[in-house]
């Protein structure tokens, strides 16, 4: 009976790993995947062999896909305001259009498997560009909306793409940079 | 003092201390109990390795040396090639055959210590490759 419902569940989650959208999440069920795939040796007992995939599973090779995701997937989107110091969650939430020019941003991440990161920064957009941190700012001046993509970034052709298709009606602007911090300007 | 990346990783990293010790011991007793119980030298030393890839989990810093890591394995490399060549194709496993546990928890101990600084070096290697 144990046995069925560890090999049950083990099934379930392979299947969840595998059909997650979002890339941190399938590591997570994969690490329980190994974990309970390592209890099931010490069921058969083989319990040498239960250790060392306790160990290599599901701790190094969850760390390493995790410092992966880390490393090269996360896409940081940072939200700045023209009174950039009382910036706020709402302000996002509340404008529909706004948001869902967000949202569709997420989308495009999650279909590009990518980690889409938002952040609402109090910071002001020169010292923003100065880091380089940010893959795409979204600055909102009253119904100016100014987009301004990391050209180091591959996906910024087809984000430029959607953006400017979508959001004619919208006061839409979509700027580059590059590593010299000049901005290349375009049409909206 | 290191200061942390992050403001808020003071829970990984106090946690990471108090189970410092804990994995030390841990991970020598499955390396010295390996040759008659469950475990052994590949095990003990993946746990081993835990306590430098924790370390890197609480300060990002690079000021551990790959470069000494890697000669270090590669030394006991040699010896682990050496010590079996002398002891068992040499005559002295059946000159003094109370020294084969001696033997065994010592290849154990080598080996453990291989794979502990191996793995450290390509999580390490790993992490802080193409670093921005």
């Amino acid at each position: 009976m144990t046995e069925a419902i560890l090999l049950l569940l083990l099934v379930l989650l392979a299947i969840i790993a595998v059909e997650t959208q979002i890339l941190r999440m399938a590591v997570i069920f994969l690490g329980i995947f190994s974990l309970l795939l390592s209890f099931l040796y010490l069921y058969y007992g083989a319990p040498d062999v239960a250790i060392a995939e306790a160990v290599m599973a599901s701790g190094l090779v969850t760390l390493l896909y995790l410092t992966a995701l880390k490393r090269h997937r996360v896409y940081t989107i940072r939200f700045t305001n023209e009174m950039f110091r009382e910036v706020d969650d709402r302000y996002i939430i509340e404008g529909t259009r706004r948001g869902q020019l967000l949202r569709e941003i997420e989308q495009f991440c999650i279909s590009k498997e990518l980690e889409p990161q938002i952040i609402c920064t109090p910071e002001d957009l020169p010292s923003l560009l100065e880091k380089r941190s940010s893959d795409l700012i979204i600055r909102q001046e009253g119904e100016q909306l100014t987009v301004y993509g990391n050209q180091d970034n591959y996906f910024v052709d087809e984000l430029e793409m959607l953006i400017i298709m979508r959001y004619q009606d919208l006061n839409c602007k979509f700027i580059r940079y590059d590593e010299e911090l000049a901005l290349h300007e375009e049409a909206s | 003092m290191i200061e942390p990346v992050e403001k808020d990783t003071s829970i990984v990293a106090v946690i990471t201390g108090v189970l410092y010790p804990f994995i030390i011991v841990f991970g020598l007793y499955v390396i010295l109990n390996g040759h008659n119980t469950p475990g052994g030298g590949f095990q003990g030393g993946a746990i081993l390795a835990v306590l430098f890839i924790g370390r890197y989990l609480v300060f990002h810093t690079d000021d551990f040396s790959i470069h000494r890591a890697h000669l270090v394995e590669k030394a006991l490399l040699v010896v682990l090639i050496l010590v079996p060549v002398l002891f068992v194709f040499g005559t002295l496993s059946r000159r003094y055959p109370q020294w084969n546990e001696a033997y065994l928890i010592f290849m154990n101990l080598l080996i453990g210590f291989k794979v502990a600084l191996g793995l450290t070096i390509v999580v390490f290697r790993y992490a802080f490759f193409e670093d921005r």
